[in-house]
């Protein structure tokens, strides 16, 4: 079955990738990934003294017979991770050849393919001001193949809002993982991040491309044109030419103040420009 | 508003000056429409620059219209006739006064007055067109007017202009206003008065007047600096006409017309006397220099005299013909039979003197001929050929009639006199007479003693005598006080005031020795120099005139000037005899009067002194009398056509364009 978003290239190229996000993952079902949990996997942790009611199992009793005293050893116990993709569907992002919602629907399949040939859950939520389409947490084929049509169906439409559609959010992600924020960002990063706050103290991974044209980094010269909101369909008048400076410098404070916020949260911030492959987003999202 | 448009046709064509206005406020434009993600940093940034581009959309809407305005307005080519009344639509009636005195020859730098006023002249003519009529008056002795009315040949003006030579004349401004404004009687349109002169102070004593009502006056004074000057402003001789035989002194006036003291030497060619003297002629002030000169033998001699070169040459020479008499032609009026005898025989005693018997009545046209006249008699009525006589620097006696008003006095002294008349009386006592100035040059011959003592004697009867003026000179008194005898300086020249009754009931002093000396003294020491003019002299400008003895054949007369160029002489006839004319005297210098080749007459034509002082009126000064001072020719135009703006409206535009394609540069660099 052919995917618009999931192509065969594009799976041959993913064979050589593998969803291993760089953080420690809590899970149901016993995998590859460390968890803060400590449990019965064969991997060494730590020592730790005995305390009433431990198994009596988990003595080492090597040591007991060198010091006298009572230590438990402890293991790393293995388990799966879900990762949850948020991709921002609002008006805004249907602007830019290809159209950063397909450039981030491209990422965002690829990336629930890693997922579930991984054995890792995968979820999908799709919003703009309020929340679109809610998938929950699957690693089937099934599932995956849901996704995909999802992704298919889905179109640039409503006006954004980030940090509502998160706060939104919070009921739906469950446990801890990995969320990918796919979005453009037209919104105050300071309210964004403060969106984010319920997943950061939940310990969640947290990565967040922003997708850009490059028209919007750089406007191109086109003279006198009138700009036309794609959300709210107002408009504009300006000369490009007088303009271009300003807008570029004001558009690299946007992004500057995104990635100040996301290191002092320690967040992942990948800015992603649609005239660049996609598969360059995966140097800083998979080991 | 002082703005006229010179094609007010073209008004319609200001609406332009809306074009940009309308276009900067209601064109709209209407770009592409492209489709951005987000319209909220474009605003955020468009927010920012708005602040600047405001202004400068402003700025540009200014700059165009101003184009636009400047364009327009050139093409309107408007006149600006600044503080002074705008005036359009009938012709200009335009007189130009130029002076062509001596003064003008100048010179400021490197041209003189008169050059720089013709080509203020011809700038003040520029500009007329085919309907303004014009004329051109030369400033001389007397005024001339190139056309005989206003006329429209503007061209042979500028050439007259352009041949133009200034004179070695004085100049009569009233004559030259009144000449203009009679051009200017009655012509329809703009009538204007143009003087380009130095208005040399000496020449131009009132400004503001003497022009009809109606009648523009504009001055273009065209003296740029102050000038110093060194000038002979007199060559005379004392006495005016010697006798041969006696000596002569001629005197030398020089003047400094400068604020600083300057020497200068003075050489004299008198007959045969060729001598020089140096003078230190204070700042202002005058000196003179003074060549004693023989005169053996009767006949006319010549004398001339130069001073230094400076920069004002026209007044470094001068001429004099002095006449040397063999004797004094005197005439007598014997209205008083008492003393008139007595006067008649002494002047047959005299070897000198000549006597002619004046008819009491006209004995004014005889006086004339007259070398000294002695008026025994004369109640003081009609003294305008005593007057004649004393300017010539003739000798006047005059012994009044009894009952003689004192309006005779005062006519010929020019001073008030007390109404107190002459009146006869006779005292009680003989009175004597008393010497009351001995240094008098006539009393100078009985310092010795022995040609006996003039105020012996004694006297039954005398005239009282008015108070004299404070600067009359009395030399013999009675011994009440009366005056006796007294000099007075009267007309130029000296008045002897005779009041001795010389009857034989009266007096003896008739038979006395001392009384012909005295008389003759008096005759002798009263000689003046007379005045400038007076005697036949000349100043440049004038007409040469010859009154002859003898009737001429003026075909065979001839007026050499001082270049050797001969001209014609006319004869008229006059009421004192024929008198013969050769024209103006353009330049000083000896004029010689030939019959054939015979020398007959030489006239001296000198520079005309007041001409000499270079002074002239501030532009201020002359504003201030009511005519308009203007700068020069051009400004002069520019006050009667305005000043065409159409240049500046051009270069206003030219800038504007210049500024709105910076301004659309520095856009683009932004």
């Amino acid at each position: 079955m052919n995917f618009r978003y999931l192509r065969p290239e594009d799976i041959r190229k993913l064979d050589t990738f593998e969803f291993a996000p760089r953080c420690v993952v809590e899970g149901w079902l016993a995998g590859r990934h460390r968890s803060f949990s400590v449990g019965s996997s064969t991997e060494f942790r730590d020592y730790r003294p005995y305390a009433p009611g431990d198994d009596l199992r988990l003595v080492d009793w090597r040591v007991f017979a060198r010091t006298d005293r009572y230590y438990l050893r402890t293991h790393n116990q293995e388990t799966n991770t879900a990762c949850h993709i948020l991709l921002d569907s609002s008006a805004s992002m249907g602007f830019g050849d290809p159209a950063k919602i397909a450039y981030a629907s491209f990422f965002a399949a690829a990336v629930a393919y890693l997922v579930t040939r991984g054995g890792d859950t995968v979820s999908l939520l799709t919003f703009d001001d309020t929340l679109r389409r809610w998938f929950a947490p699957g690693s089937t084929t099934a599932h995956l193949h849901n996704l995909l049509h999802a992704l298919e169906d889905n179109r640039a439409g409503r006006p954004t809002s980030i940090a509502a559609a998160l706060q939104k959010a919070v009921p739906l992600v469950r446990g801890r993982g990995t969320i990918v924020v796919l979005s453009d960002f037209l919104d105050d990063p300071g309210a964004v991040f403060a969106a984010l706050n319920p997943f950061l103290h939940r310990g969640f991974n947290i990565h967040l491309f922003h997708i850009v044209a490059p028209e919007e980094l750089e406007l191109p010269d086109r003279g006198l044109v009138s700009f036309q909101d794609m959300e709210t369909s107002a408009r504009l008048t300006a000369h490009t030419h007088v303009i271009r400076d300003g807008y570029a410098a004001a558009m690299r404070g946007h992004v500057d103040g995104l990635r100040d916020l996301a290191r002092r949260r320690r967040v992942e911030y990948t800015l992603a420009r649609t005239d660049t492959s996609w598969f360059t987003l995966f140097d800083r999202f998979v080991a | 508003m002082n703005l006229l448009f010179a094609n007010v046709w073209l008004w319609p064509f200001a609406a332009a000056i809306a074009v940009p206005i309308l276009l900067h406020l209601f064109a709209r434009a209407r770009p592409p429409v492209f489709p951005f993600s987000s319209l909220l940093f474009l605003r955020r940034v468009i927010r920012e620059q708005h602040r600047v581009r405001k202004p400068r959309d402003w700025l540009l809407l200014a700059v165009r219209t101003l184009l636009v305005a400047g364009l327009v307005a050139a093409f309107l080519q408007p006149l600006w006739f600044g503080g002074h009344p705008a005036r359009a639509g009938a012709g200009r009636n335009v007189v130009v006064i130029v002076d062509a005195t001596a003064s003008m020859a100048c010179r400021d730098g490197a041209q003189s007055r008169f050059a720089a006023a013709c080509g203020e002249a011809a700038d003040v003519l520029s500009g007329l067109s085919a309907r303004d009529r014009a004329n051109l008056i030369w400033l001389r002795t007397p005024p001339q007017a190139v056309f005989p009315g206003l006329g429209v040949n503007i061209g042979y003006l500028r050439d007259c202009l352009r041949q133009g030579r200034v004179s070695t004349e004085a100049g009569d401004p009233a004559a030259a206003l009144r000449l203009a404004s009679d051009l200017l009687r009655g012509v329809e349109g703009r009538r204007e008065i143009c003087i380009v002169s130095d208005f040399q102070q000496t020449t131009w004593r009132e400004i503001g007047a003497g022009v009809a009502h109606g009648i523009d006056v504009v001055t273009v004074p065209v003296a740029r600096s102050p000038a110093g000057n060194m000038a002979i402003t007199r060559l005379f001789a004392q006495p005016a006409a010697p006798l041969a035989g006696e000596d002569a002194t001629v005197f030398v006036e020089v003047s400094n017309f400068s604020d600083a003291p300057r020497q200068t030497g003075v050489q004299a060619e008198i007959g045969e006397l060729r001598a020089s003297r140096n003078v230190l002629v204070p700042a202002w002030g005058r000196a003179t220099a003074a060549f004693r000169v023989p005169c053996r033998q009767a006949g006319d001699f010549t004398a001339a005299a130069t001073i230094g070169e400076d920069d004002f040459s026209g007044d470094n020479a001068a001429w004099l013909v002095v006449p040397v008499k063999p004797g004094l032609r005197v005439g007598l009026l014997a209205a008083e039979s008492g003393t008139a005898p007595y006067w008649r025989q002494a002047l047959r005693a005299l070897p000198w003197a000549q006597g002619v018997d004046l008819a009491a009545g006209g004995w004014e046209s005889d006086a004339q001929r007259c070398d000294a006249l002695l008026l025994c008699g004369w109640d003081g009525t009609q003294p305008a050929p005593v007057r004649a006589a004393l300017a010539a620097g003739k000798p006047v006696i005059w012994y009044p009639a009894r009952g003689a008003s004192e309006s005779g006095l005062a006519a010929l002294t020019g001073q008030p006199v007390a109404a107190t008349g002459f009146e006869w009386l006779q005292p009680r006592e003989p009175l004597g007479l008393r010497l009351v100035d001995a240094d008098d040059p006539a009393l100078a011959i009985f310092a010795g003693g022995e040609r006996g003592n003039p105020a012996a004697g004694m006297f039954r009867g005398r005239l009282s005598v008015p108070p004299l003026p404070v600067d009359a000179r009395v030399l013999l008194k009675y011994t009440d006080g009366t005056p006796a005898v007294a000099r007075l300086k009267a007309g130029g020249g000296t008045l002897v005031l005779w009041n001795v009754a010389l009857a034989p009931d009266l007096s003896g002093w008739a038979a006395r020795t001392e009384f012909l000396p005295l008389f003759a003294e008096l005759m002798l020491t009263s000689r003046g120099a007379g005045t400038d003019t007076a005697g036949g002299a000349v100043l440049a400008g004038q007409e040469l005139v010859l009154r002859a003895e003898r009737d001429l054949l003026p075909q065979a007369l001839r007026v050499d000037d001082p270049e050797g160029h001969s001209r014609a002489v006319t004869r008229r006839e006059s009421a004192n005899g024929p008198v013969y004319t050769a024209g103006r005297a353009e330049r000083p210098g000896l004029y010689t009067w030939r019959m054939d080749r015979d020398l007959i007459a030489q006239t001296a034509v000198n520079f005309p002194p007041e001409e000499s002082d270079l002074r002239t009126i501030p532009p201020p000064a002359i504003a201030r009398s009511g005519w308009a001072a203007v700068s020069g020719g051009r400004a002069a135009r520019e006050r009667r056509d305005g000043v065409p703006l159409w240049p500046w409206c051009l270069g206003l535009a030219l800038v504007c364009g210049l500024a709105e394609a910076g301004a659309a540069l520095w856009a683009a660099k932004a």
